[in-house]
Protein backbone atom coordinates (compact mmCIF):
# COMPACT_ATOMS: atom_id res chain seq x y z
CA UNK A 1 0.00 0.00 0.00
CA UNK A 2 1.27 3.41 -0.90
CA UNK A 3 1.93 6.02 1.78
CA UNK A 4 -0.44 8.48 0.13
CA UNK A 5 -3.18 7.47 -2.24
CA UNK A 6 -5.48 9.92 -3.95
CA UNK A 7 -8.38 8.22 -5.66
CA UNK A 8 -10.18 10.23 -8.33
CA UNK A 9 -10.76 13.46 -6.41
CA UNK A 10 -12.49 16.49 -7.87
CA UNK A 11 -12.14 19.88 -6.22
CA UNK A 12 -14.27 22.91 -6.97
CA UNK A 13 -13.95 26.60 -6.18
CA UNK A 14 -17.65 27.41 -6.20
CA UNK A 15 -18.62 26.27 -9.69
CA UNK A 16 -15.16 26.19 -11.19
CA UNK A 17 -13.58 22.78 -11.32
CA UNK A 18 -9.92 23.12 -10.30
CA UNK A 19 -9.08 19.43 -10.00
CA UNK A 20 -10.83 16.89 -12.18
CA UNK A 21 -10.98 13.21 -11.27
CA UNK A 22 -7.34 13.11 -10.22
CA UNK A 23 -5.60 9.95 -9.09
CA UNK A 24 -2.11 9.94 -7.67
CA UNK A 25 0.04 8.04 -5.19
CA UNK A 26 3.29 8.50 -3.30
CA UNK A 27 5.17 5.45 -2.04
CA UNK A 28 7.10 5.59 1.20
CA UNK A 29 10.52 7.12 0.59
CA UNK A 30 9.65 8.41 -2.85
CA UNK A 31 10.18 11.89 -4.25
CA UNK A 32 7.28 12.60 -6.56
CA UNK A 33 6.83 15.76 -8.56
CA UNK A 34 3.69 17.41 -9.86
CA UNK A 35 4.30 19.45 -13.00
CA UNK A 36 1.94 21.79 -14.78
CA UNK A 37 1.36 25.30 -15.99
CA UNK A 38 -0.16 28.07 -13.89
CA UNK A 39 -3.74 27.20 -13.05
CA UNK A 40 -3.34 23.51 -13.75
CA UNK A 41 -4.50 22.72 -10.23
CA UNK A 42 -1.25 21.76 -8.53
CA UNK A 43 -1.65 23.99 -5.51
CA UNK A 44 -5.26 22.85 -5.14
CA UNK A 45 -4.14 19.23 -4.94
CA UNK A 46 -1.79 20.09 -2.07
CA UNK A 47 -4.49 22.12 -0.32
CA UNK A 48 -6.87 19.20 -0.63
CA UNK A 49 -4.35 16.80 0.88
CA UNK A 50 -3.77 19.24 3.79
CA UNK A 51 -7.49 19.51 4.42
CA UNK A 52 -7.54 23.23 3.62
CA UNK A 53 -10.13 22.61 0.93
CA UNK A 54 -12.51 19.68 0.68
CA UNK A 55 -12.77 17.59 -2.47
CA UNK A 56 -16.32 17.20 -3.73
CA UNK A 57 -15.78 13.53 -4.46
CA UNK A 58 -13.08 10.90 -4.39
CA UNK A 59 -10.90 10.00 -1.43
CA UNK A 60 -7.48 10.70 0.01
CA UNK A 61 -5.86 7.90 1.99
CA UNK A 62 -2.72 8.43 4.08
CA UNK A 63 -1.09 5.47 5.84
CA UNK A 64 -4.32 3.56 5.24
CA UNK A 65 -6.44 6.21 6.97
CA UNK A 66 -9.08 8.14 5.08
CA UNK A 67 -8.19 11.81 5.55
CA UNK A 68 -10.54 13.22 2.88
CA UNK A 69 -12.71 15.02 5.38
CA UNK A 70 -10.29 15.34 8.26
CA UNK A 71 -9.45 18.68 9.89
CA UNK A 72 -6.10 20.22 8.89
CA UNK A 73 -4.65 19.92 12.40
CA UNK A 74 -5.46 16.20 12.52
CA UNK A 75 -3.77 15.74 9.16
CA UNK A 76 -0.62 17.50 10.39
CA UNK A 77 -0.70 15.25 13.43
CA UNK A 78 -0.86 12.17 11.20
CA UNK A 79 2.40 13.24 9.55
CA UNK A 80 1.81 15.47 6.55
CA UNK A 81 3.51 18.88 6.44
CA UNK A 82 2.82 21.55 3.88
CA UNK A 83 5.27 24.20 2.76
CA UNK A 84 2.95 26.66 1.01
CA UNK A 85 3.88 28.92 -1.85
CA UNK A 86 2.81 32.26 -0.47
CA UNK A 87 2.76 33.61 3.07
CA UNK A 88 4.79 30.73 4.29
CA UNK A 89 6.20 32.48 7.37
CA UNK A 90 5.08 34.69 10.21
CA UNK A 91 7.18 37.69 9.14
CA UNK A 92 6.82 39.57 12.43
CA UNK A 93 7.91 36.62 14.54
CA UNK A 94 11.51 35.68 15.16
CA UNK A 95 13.16 32.83 13.28
CA UNK A 96 13.10 30.58 16.31
CA UNK A 97 9.47 31.44 17.07
CA UNK A 98 8.53 30.47 13.53
CA UNK A 99 10.24 27.13 13.98
CA UNK A 100 8.54 26.54 17.32
CA UNK A 101 5.18 27.28 15.73
CA UNK A 102 5.84 24.39 13.38
CA UNK A 103 5.94 22.10 16.40
CA UNK A 104 2.66 23.43 17.76
CA UNK A 105 1.02 20.02 17.97
CA UNK A 106 4.01 18.22 19.47
CA UNK A 107 4.65 17.80 23.13
CA UNK A 108 7.96 15.98 23.34
CA UNK A 109 11.34 16.01 21.67
CA UNK A 110 10.88 19.46 20.18
CA UNK A 111 14.32 20.64 21.31
CA UNK A 112 15.97 17.71 19.55
CA UNK A 113 14.20 18.42 16.27
CA UNK A 114 15.19 22.07 16.58
CA UNK A 115 18.83 21.11 16.94
CA UNK A 116 18.57 18.84 13.94
CA UNK A 117 17.12 21.67 11.88
CA UNK A 118 19.85 24.04 13.04
CA UNK A 119 22.40 21.46 11.92
CA UNK A 120 20.70 21.26 8.51
CA UNK A 121 20.53 25.03 8.17
CA UNK A 122 23.22 26.62 10.36
CA UNK A 123 22.23 30.07 9.11
CA UNK A 124 18.91 29.73 10.95
CA UNK A 125 20.77 29.20 14.21
CA UNK A 126 22.82 32.32 13.54
CA UNK A 127 19.67 34.32 12.95
CA UNK A 128 17.35 32.70 15.45
CA UNK A 129 16.54 36.02 17.12
CA UNK A 130 16.01 37.95 13.91
CA UNK A 131 12.55 38.63 12.52
CA UNK A 132 11.62 36.17 9.81
CA UNK A 133 10.56 39.03 7.54
CA UNK A 134 14.11 40.40 7.58
CA UNK A 135 15.66 37.26 6.07
CA UNK A 136 16.69 36.98 2.42
CA UNK A 137 14.56 34.97 0.00
CA UNK A 138 16.74 31.88 0.24
CA UNK A 139 16.87 32.03 4.02
CA UNK A 140 13.11 32.42 4.19
CA UNK A 141 12.72 29.30 2.09
CA UNK A 142 15.04 27.40 4.42
CA UNK A 143 13.05 28.65 7.39
CA UNK A 144 9.81 27.52 5.76
CA UNK A 145 11.29 24.05 5.20
CA UNK A 146 12.63 23.98 8.74
CA UNK A 147 9.24 25.00 10.09
CA UNK A 148 7.54 22.25 8.12
CA UNK A 149 10.06 19.71 9.41
CA UNK A 150 9.37 20.73 13.01
CA UNK A 151 6.12 18.76 12.93
CA UNK A 152 8.18 15.61 12.19
CA UNK A 153 6.32 14.74 9.01
CA UNK A 154 6.50 11.53 7.07
CA UNK A 155 5.34 13.29 3.94
CA UNK A 156 6.50 16.80 3.14
CA UNK A 157 4.74 18.75 0.42
CA UNK A 158 6.44 21.69 -1.29
CA UNK A 159 4.57 24.24 -3.34
CA UNK A 160 6.93 25.95 -5.80
CA UNK A 161 9.90 26.19 -3.46
CA UNK A 162 12.15 27.59 -6.18
CA UNK A 163 9.90 30.56 -6.89
CA UNK A 164 11.76 33.84 -6.71
CA UNK A 165 15.14 32.33 -5.86
CA UNK A 166 18.41 33.01 -7.66
CA UNK A 167 19.57 30.08 -9.87
CA UNK A 168 22.43 29.05 -7.59
CA UNK A 169 20.04 29.01 -4.62
CA UNK A 170 17.58 26.88 -6.58
CA UNK A 171 20.28 24.24 -7.03
CA UNK A 172 21.16 24.35 -3.37
CA UNK A 173 17.52 24.04 -2.44
CA UNK A 174 17.08 21.06 -4.76
CA UNK A 175 19.99 19.25 -3.18
CA UNK A 176 18.58 19.99 0.27
CA UNK A 177 15.23 18.46 -0.72
CA UNK A 178 16.98 15.43 -2.24
CA UNK A 179 19.06 15.09 0.89
CA UNK A 180 15.97 15.06 3.12
CA UNK A 181 14.40 12.49 0.82
CA UNK A 182 17.44 10.26 1.08
CA UNK A 183 17.15 10.44 4.86
CA UNK A 184 13.79 8.72 4.48
CA UNK A 185 11.34 11.59 4.10
CA UNK A 186 8.71 11.12 1.41
CA UNK A 187 8.25 14.23 -0.70
CA UNK A 188 5.54 15.57 -2.98
CA UNK A 189 6.99 18.45 -4.93
CA UNK A 190 5.00 20.95 -6.96
CA UNK A 191 7.23 22.85 -9.36
CA UNK A 192 7.20 25.00 -12.44
CA UNK A 193 10.93 24.67 -12.81
CA UNK A 194 10.66 21.30 -14.52
CA UNK A 195 14.33 20.72 -15.10
CA UNK A 196 15.21 21.10 -11.46
CA UNK A 197 12.23 18.99 -10.38
CA UNK A 198 13.17 16.19 -12.76
CA UNK A 199 16.78 16.29 -11.60
CA UNK A 200 15.83 15.10 -8.12
CA UNK A 201 12.51 13.22 -8.47
CA UNK A 202 11.73 9.53 -8.92
CA UNK A 203 8.38 9.91 -10.61
CA UNK A 204 6.31 12.71 -12.03
CA UNK A 205 2.72 13.61 -12.87
CA UNK A 206 1.86 16.09 -15.59
CA UNK A 207 -1.26 18.15 -14.85
CA UNK A 208 -3.32 20.06 -17.37
CA UNK A 209 -6.60 21.75 -16.53
CA UNK A 210 -6.91 19.81 -13.32
CA UNK A 211 -6.36 16.43 -14.97
CA UNK A 212 -3.40 14.10 -14.94
CA UNK A 213 -2.43 13.78 -18.59
CA UNK A 214 0.70 11.76 -18.06
CA UNK A 215 2.49 9.96 -15.27
CA UNK A 216 5.67 7.97 -15.39
CA UNK A 217 9.16 7.68 -14.02
CA UNK A 218 11.24 10.79 -14.53
CA UNK A 219 13.53 9.00 -16.99
CA UNK A 220 10.58 8.14 -19.22
CA UNK A 221 9.04 11.58 -18.91
CA UNK A 222 12.29 13.21 -20.00
CA UNK A 223 12.13 11.20 -23.21
CA UNK A 224 8.49 11.94 -23.89
CA UNK A 225 7.99 14.22 -26.91
CA UNK A 226 5.02 16.07 -25.46
CA UNK A 227 6.86 16.77 -22.21
CA UNK A 228 9.99 17.87 -24.03
CA UNK A 229 8.05 20.29 -26.20
CA UNK A 230 5.83 21.75 -23.51
CA UNK A 231 8.07 21.79 -20.46
CA UNK A 232 11.71 21.26 -21.35
CA UNK A 233 11.99 23.75 -24.21
CA UNK A 234 12.36 21.30 -27.08
CA UNK B 1 8.68 44.51 18.30
CA UNK B 2 7.99 41.56 20.51
CA UNK B 3 5.17 39.27 19.53
CA UNK B 4 5.71 36.30 21.72
CA UNK B 5 6.61 36.79 25.37
CA UNK B 6 10.13 35.77 26.37
CA UNK B 7 10.21 32.50 28.17
CA UNK B 8 13.11 33.45 30.40
CA UNK B 9 12.44 36.52 32.46
CA UNK B 10 14.08 37.51 35.71
CA UNK B 11 11.71 37.50 38.67
CA UNK B 12 11.90 41.27 39.03
CA UNK B 13 12.11 42.27 35.39
CA UNK B 14 11.67 45.87 34.30
CA UNK B 15 8.13 45.23 33.07
CA UNK B 16 7.19 43.52 36.28
CA UNK B 17 8.48 46.39 38.43
CA UNK B 18 6.68 48.79 36.09
CA UNK B 19 3.40 46.92 36.52
CA UNK B 20 3.75 46.88 40.29
CA UNK B 21 4.34 50.65 40.32
CA UNK B 22 1.30 51.24 38.09
CA UNK B 23 -0.78 49.07 40.35
CA UNK B 24 0.36 50.89 43.50
CA UNK B 25 -0.47 54.13 41.75
CA UNK B 26 -3.95 52.82 41.00
CA UNK B 27 -4.39 51.85 44.65
CA UNK B 28 -3.36 55.31 45.84
CA UNK B 29 -5.50 57.22 43.32
CA UNK B 30 -8.59 57.63 45.55
CA UNK B 31 -6.42 59.42 48.11
CA UNK B 32 -5.75 62.14 45.55
CA UNK B 33 -9.18 62.15 43.97
CA UNK B 34 -11.51 63.33 46.69
CA UNK B 35 -14.32 64.80 44.62
CA UNK B 36 -17.32 62.51 44.70
CA UNK B 37 -18.08 62.80 41.01
CA UNK B 38 -14.50 62.00 40.04
CA UNK B 39 -14.57 58.99 42.33
CA UNK B 40 -17.66 57.83 40.49
CA UNK B 41 -15.74 58.31 37.25
CA UNK B 42 -12.87 56.32 38.69
CA UNK B 43 -15.11 53.30 39.23
CA UNK B 44 -16.60 53.61 35.73
CA UNK B 45 -13.10 53.79 34.27
CA UNK B 46 -12.11 50.68 36.16
CA UNK B 47 -15.19 48.81 34.91
CA UNK B 48 -14.43 49.94 31.36
CA UNK B 49 -10.89 48.68 31.83
CA UNK B 50 -12.23 45.20 32.62
CA UNK B 51 -14.26 45.37 29.41
CA UNK B 52 -11.34 46.48 27.27
CA UNK B 53 -8.92 43.94 28.76
CA UNK B 54 -11.46 41.32 27.79
CA UNK B 55 -12.02 42.78 24.34
CA UNK B 56 -8.28 42.80 23.71
CA UNK B 57 -8.16 39.00 23.77
CA UNK B 58 -10.32 38.90 20.65
CA UNK B 59 -9.09 42.12 19.05
CA UNK B 60 -5.44 42.26 20.02
CA UNK B 61 -4.60 38.57 20.09
CA UNK B 62 -6.94 36.66 17.80
CA UNK B 63 -6.96 39.74 15.55
CA UNK B 64 -10.72 39.80 15.13
CA UNK B 65 -12.74 43.00 15.37
CA UNK B 66 -15.57 42.42 17.80
CA UNK B 67 -18.27 45.07 17.94
CA UNK B 68 -20.52 43.30 20.42
CA UNK B 69 -18.53 43.75 23.63
CA UNK B 70 -21.03 46.24 25.08
CA UNK B 71 -23.80 43.77 24.25
CA UNK B 72 -22.08 41.02 26.24
CA UNK B 73 -21.54 43.56 28.99
CA UNK B 74 -25.31 44.13 28.97
CA UNK B 75 -26.04 40.41 29.11
CA UNK B 76 -23.80 40.20 32.16
CA UNK B 77 -25.41 43.22 33.80
CA UNK B 78 -28.96 41.96 33.26
CA UNK B 79 -28.01 38.43 34.27
CA UNK B 80 -26.61 39.44 37.64
CA UNK B 81 -29.35 42.02 38.19
CA UNK B 82 -32.10 39.48 37.53
CA UNK B 83 -30.29 36.90 39.65
CA UNK B 84 -30.20 39.22 42.65
CA UNK B 85 -33.62 40.86 42.18
CA UNK B 86 -35.68 37.81 41.28
CA UNK B 87 -33.83 34.93 42.87
CA UNK B 88 -32.00 36.66 45.72
CA UNK B 89 -28.63 35.42 44.53
CA UNK B 90 -25.80 37.57 45.97
CA UNK B 91 -23.28 39.41 43.79
CA UNK B 92 -20.68 36.63 43.92
CA UNK B 93 -23.09 34.13 42.46
CA UNK B 94 -24.34 36.78 40.06
CA UNK B 95 -20.86 37.34 38.64
CA UNK B 96 -20.51 33.66 37.87
CA UNK B 97 -23.98 33.55 36.33
CA UNK B 98 -23.19 36.66 34.26
CA UNK B 99 -19.94 35.13 32.99
CA UNK B 100 -21.60 31.87 32.06
CA UNK B 101 -24.48 33.54 30.25
CA UNK B 102 -22.28 35.98 28.30
CA UNK B 103 -19.85 33.22 27.40
CA UNK B 104 -22.66 30.92 26.30
CA UNK B 105 -24.10 33.59 24.02
CA UNK B 106 -20.64 34.26 22.55
CA UNK B 107 -20.15 30.56 21.89
CA UNK B 108 -23.54 30.37 20.25
CA UNK B 109 -22.80 33.36 17.98
CA UNK B 110 -19.12 32.62 17.48
CA UNK B 111 -19.42 28.98 16.50
CA UNK B 112 -21.05 29.62 13.11
CA UNK B 113 -19.75 33.13 12.45
CA UNK B 114 -16.07 32.48 13.16
CA UNK B 115 -16.03 30.03 10.27
CA UNK B 116 -16.50 33.02 7.98
CA UNK B 117 -13.86 35.46 6.80
CA UNK B 118 -12.91 38.31 9.14
CA UNK B 119 -15.10 41.05 7.70
CA UNK B 120 -18.23 38.89 7.90
CA UNK B 121 -17.50 38.27 11.55
CA UNK B 122 -17.30 42.03 12.16
CA UNK B 123 -20.69 42.51 10.54
CA UNK B 124 -22.23 39.71 12.57
CA UNK B 125 -20.95 41.09 15.88
CA UNK B 126 -22.18 44.54 14.82
CA UNK B 127 -25.67 43.23 14.06
CA UNK B 128 -25.72 41.03 17.15
CA UNK B 129 -24.87 44.04 19.33
CA UNK B 130 -27.79 45.95 17.85
CA UNK B 131 -30.15 42.98 18.25
CA UNK B 132 -29.18 42.81 21.92
CA UNK B 133 -30.01 46.48 22.42
CA UNK B 134 -33.40 45.84 20.84
CA UNK B 135 -33.93 42.84 23.12
CA UNK B 136 -32.96 44.82 26.23
CA UNK B 137 -35.56 47.38 25.20
CA UNK B 138 -38.31 44.91 24.43
CA UNK B 139 -38.01 41.83 26.63
CA UNK B 140 -40.25 43.62 29.12
CA UNK B 141 -40.81 40.65 31.41
CA UNK B 142 -37.06 40.36 32.08
CA UNK B 143 -35.56 43.79 31.51
CA UNK B 144 -38.60 46.04 31.99
CA UNK B 145 -37.53 47.69 28.75
CA UNK B 146 -36.60 51.36 28.81
CA UNK B 147 -37.73 51.65 32.43
CA UNK B 148 -34.76 49.54 33.40
CA UNK B 149 -34.16 47.55 36.55
CA UNK B 150 -33.86 49.64 39.72
CA UNK B 151 -33.02 48.56 43.23
CA UNK B 152 -30.21 46.14 42.53
CA UNK B 153 -28.73 45.38 45.96
CA UNK B 154 -25.14 46.38 46.72
CA UNK B 155 -22.25 43.92 46.87
CA UNK B 156 -21.83 42.37 50.29
CA UNK B 157 -18.79 40.73 51.81
CA UNK B 158 -20.12 38.97 54.88
CA UNK B 159 -22.14 41.62 56.72
CA UNK B 160 -20.20 44.48 55.15
CA UNK B 161 -21.97 46.16 52.24
CA UNK B 162 -19.91 47.98 49.66
CA UNK B 163 -21.88 51.16 49.19
CA UNK B 164 -19.21 53.82 49.02
CA UNK B 165 -17.29 54.52 45.88
CA UNK B 166 -13.77 54.05 47.15
CA UNK B 167 -14.27 50.47 48.39
CA UNK B 168 -16.19 49.70 45.21
CA UNK B 169 -13.22 51.00 43.25
CA UNK B 170 -10.99 48.57 45.16
CA UNK B 171 -13.40 45.74 44.46
CA UNK B 172 -13.18 46.54 40.73
CA UNK B 173 -9.41 46.85 40.97
CA UNK B 174 -9.34 43.38 42.49
CA UNK B 175 -11.20 42.07 39.44
CA UNK B 176 -8.84 43.96 37.11
CA UNK B 177 -5.95 42.26 38.83
CA UNK B 178 -7.59 38.83 38.45
CA UNK B 179 -8.38 39.41 34.79
CA UNK B 180 -4.87 40.74 34.08
CA UNK B 181 -3.23 37.72 35.72
CA UNK B 182 -5.55 35.43 33.79
CA UNK B 183 -4.77 37.21 30.52
CA UNK B 184 -1.04 37.10 31.18
CA UNK B 185 -1.17 33.35 31.82
CA UNK B 186 -3.33 32.87 28.77
CA UNK B 187 -0.99 34.73 26.42
CA UNK B 188 1.98 32.79 27.67
CA UNK B 189 0.24 29.48 27.14
CA UNK B 190 -0.14 27.34 24.05
CA UNK B 191 -3.52 28.94 23.50
CA UNK B 192 -1.92 32.39 23.45
CA UNK B 193 0.67 31.31 20.90
CA UNK B 194 -2.08 29.88 18.73
CA UNK B 195 -4.00 33.16 18.88
CA UNK B 196 -0.94 35.20 17.94
CA UNK B 197 -0.27 32.85 15.03
CA UNK B 198 -3.86 33.31 13.85
CA UNK B 199 -3.51 37.08 14.01
CA UNK B 200 -0.22 36.98 12.13
CA UNK B 201 -1.45 34.69 9.35
CA UNK B 202 -4.56 32.63 9.61
CA UNK B 203 -4.06 30.51 6.49
CA UNK B 204 -0.55 29.62 7.59
CA UNK B 205 -1.68 28.92 11.14
CA UNK B 206 -4.27 26.53 9.72
CA UNK B 207 -1.75 24.79 7.51
CA UNK B 208 0.75 24.18 10.32
CA UNK B 209 -1.94 22.40 12.28
CA UNK B 210 -3.60 25.01 14.46
CA UNK B 211 -7.34 24.47 14.71
CA UNK B 212 -8.04 28.14 14.09
CA UNK B 213 -11.80 27.87 14.41
CA UNK B 214 -11.54 26.37 17.88
CA UNK B 215 -9.06 28.94 19.16
CA UNK B 216 -11.01 31.88 17.75
CA UNK B 217 -14.14 30.64 19.54
CA UNK B 218 -12.09 30.34 22.72
CA UNK B 219 -10.89 33.93 22.44
CA UNK B 220 -14.33 35.31 21.66
CA UNK B 221 -15.96 33.35 24.49
CA UNK B 222 -13.34 34.46 27.00
CA UNK B 223 -13.77 38.10 25.92
CA UNK B 224 -17.50 37.78 26.51
CA UNK B 225 -17.07 36.07 29.88
CA UNK B 226 -14.89 38.98 31.02
CA UNK B 227 -17.54 41.40 29.73
CA UNK B 228 -19.96 39.46 31.93
CA UNK B 229 -17.83 40.25 35.00
CA UNK B 230 -17.87 43.93 34.05
CA UNK B 231 -21.64 43.73 33.64
CA UNK B 232 -22.17 42.40 37.14
CA UNK B 233 -19.81 45.03 38.56
CA UNK B 234 -21.69 47.75 36.73
CA UNK B 235 -25.17 46.61 37.78
CA UNK B 236 -24.29 46.36 41.46
CA UNK B 237 -22.43 49.64 41.42
CA UNK B 238 -25.19 51.80 39.97
CA UNK B 239 -28.00 49.70 41.50
CA UNK B 240 -29.96 50.60 38.36
CA UNK B 241 -29.44 49.43 34.79
CA UNK B 242 -31.23 50.41 31.60
CA UNK B 243 -30.78 49.53 27.94
CA UNK B 244 -29.19 52.87 27.03
CA UNK B 245 -25.83 51.83 28.50
CA UNK B 246 -25.21 48.76 26.37
CA UNK B 247 -25.33 50.17 22.87
CA UNK B 248 -23.36 49.80 19.70
CA UNK B 249 -21.84 53.24 20.36
CA UNK B 250 -20.44 51.89 23.60
CA UNK B 251 -18.91 48.92 21.76
CA UNK B 252 -17.33 51.36 19.36
CA UNK B 253 -15.88 53.38 22.25
CA UNK B 254 -14.40 50.26 23.82
CA UNK B 255 -12.90 49.34 20.47
CA UNK B 256 -11.36 52.82 20.20
CA UNK B 257 -9.97 52.63 23.74
CA UNK B 258 -8.34 49.31 22.94
CA UNK B 259 -6.78 50.52 19.69
CA UNK B 260 -5.56 53.82 21.08
CA UNK B 261 -4.06 52.23 24.18
CA UNK B 262 -2.51 49.47 22.12
CA UNK B 263 -4.12 46.23 21.01
CA UNK B 264 -2.31 43.03 21.86
CA UNK B 265 -0.47 44.45 24.87
CA UNK B 266 -0.92 44.10 28.62
CA UNK B 267 -0.89 47.78 29.58
CA UNK B 268 -2.50 49.19 26.43
CA UNK B 269 -6.14 48.51 27.33
CA UNK B 270 -5.71 50.19 30.72
CA UNK B 271 -3.96 53.26 29.31
CA UNK B 272 -6.50 53.64 26.51
CA UNK B 273 -9.44 53.22 28.85
CA UNK B 274 -8.13 55.68 31.42
CA UNK B 275 -7.41 58.39 28.87
CA UNK B 276 -10.56 58.05 26.83
CA UNK B 277 -13.09 57.49 29.61
CA UNK B 278 -11.99 60.67 31.30
CA UNK B 279 -11.83 62.49 27.99
CA UNK B 280 -15.29 61.28 26.96
CA UNK B 281 -16.79 62.38 30.24
CA UNK B 282 -15.27 65.85 30.07
CA UNK B 283 -16.13 66.27 26.39
CA UNK B 284 -19.69 65.07 26.91
CA UNK B 285 -20.34 67.78 29.48
CA UNK B 286 -19.14 70.18 26.86
CA UNK B 287 -21.04 68.71 23.90
CA UNK B 288 -22.06 65.07 23.40
CA UNK B 289 -21.95 65.33 19.61
CA UNK B 290 -18.48 66.79 19.69
CA UNK B 291 -17.32 64.01 21.98
CA UNK B 292 -18.36 61.43 19.43
CA UNK B 293 -16.66 63.26 16.59
CA UNK B 294 -13.49 63.48 18.67
CA UNK B 295 -13.60 59.72 19.29
CA UNK B 296 -13.86 59.06 15.58
CA UNK B 297 -11.01 61.45 14.92
CA UNK B 298 -8.79 59.78 17.53
CA UNK B 299 -9.54 56.41 16.00
CA UNK B 300 -8.55 57.53 12.51
CA UNK B 301 -5.42 59.31 13.74
CA UNK B 302 -4.36 56.28 15.76
CA UNK B 303 -4.80 53.93 12.81
CA UNK B 304 -2.79 56.22 10.54
CA UNK B 305 0.02 57.24 12.85
CA UNK B 306 0.37 54.53 15.44
CA UNK B 307 -1.42 51.30 14.61
CA UNK B 308 -0.09 49.77 17.80
CA UNK B 309 -1.51 52.61 19.89
CA UNK B 310 0.20 54.39 22.75
CA UNK B 311 2.03 51.22 23.73
CA UNK B 312 3.44 51.12 20.21
CA UNK B 313 4.74 54.68 20.64
CA UNK B 314 6.31 53.81 23.99
CA UNK B 315 8.01 50.81 22.42
CA UNK B 316 9.33 52.94 19.56
CA UNK B 317 10.85 55.45 21.97
CA UNK B 318 12.35 52.65 24.06
CA UNK B 319 13.94 50.92 21.10
CA UNK B 320 15.53 54.10 19.84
Amino acid sequence: MALLEIKSISVFYNKIKAVDNLTLFVEKGELVTLIGANGAGKTTVLRAISGLIRPRNGSIIFKGIDITRMRPDKIVQLGIAHCPEERKLFPRMKVKENLMMGAFLRKEGVGKTLEWIYSLFPVLKERENQLAGSLSGGEQQMLAIGRALMSQPELLMFDEPSLGLAPNLVKKLASTIKNLNQQGLSVLLVEQNVEIAFSISNRGYILENGKVVLSDSVEELKENDMVRKAYLGG
Amino acid sequence: MKLLPDSKQPFLSKTRIFSIIIFLFAILLPLVIVDDYFRYLLVITAINAVLVIGLDITLGYAGRINLAQAGFWGIGAYASAVASLNWGIPFWGGVVFAMILSAAMAFFIGYPSLKLAGHYFVIITFVFGIILTILFNNLLSITRGPMGLPGIPPVAIGHYQIINRVPYYYLTLFFILLVMIFKYKLINSRLGRALIAIREGEALAESIGINTHKYKIFAFTISAAIAGIAGALYAHFLSYIGPSSFTFEQSMELFTMNLIGGAGTMAGPIIGTALLTVFAEVARNFSPALARIAFGLFLVLAIIFTPKGIMGLIEKVRNR
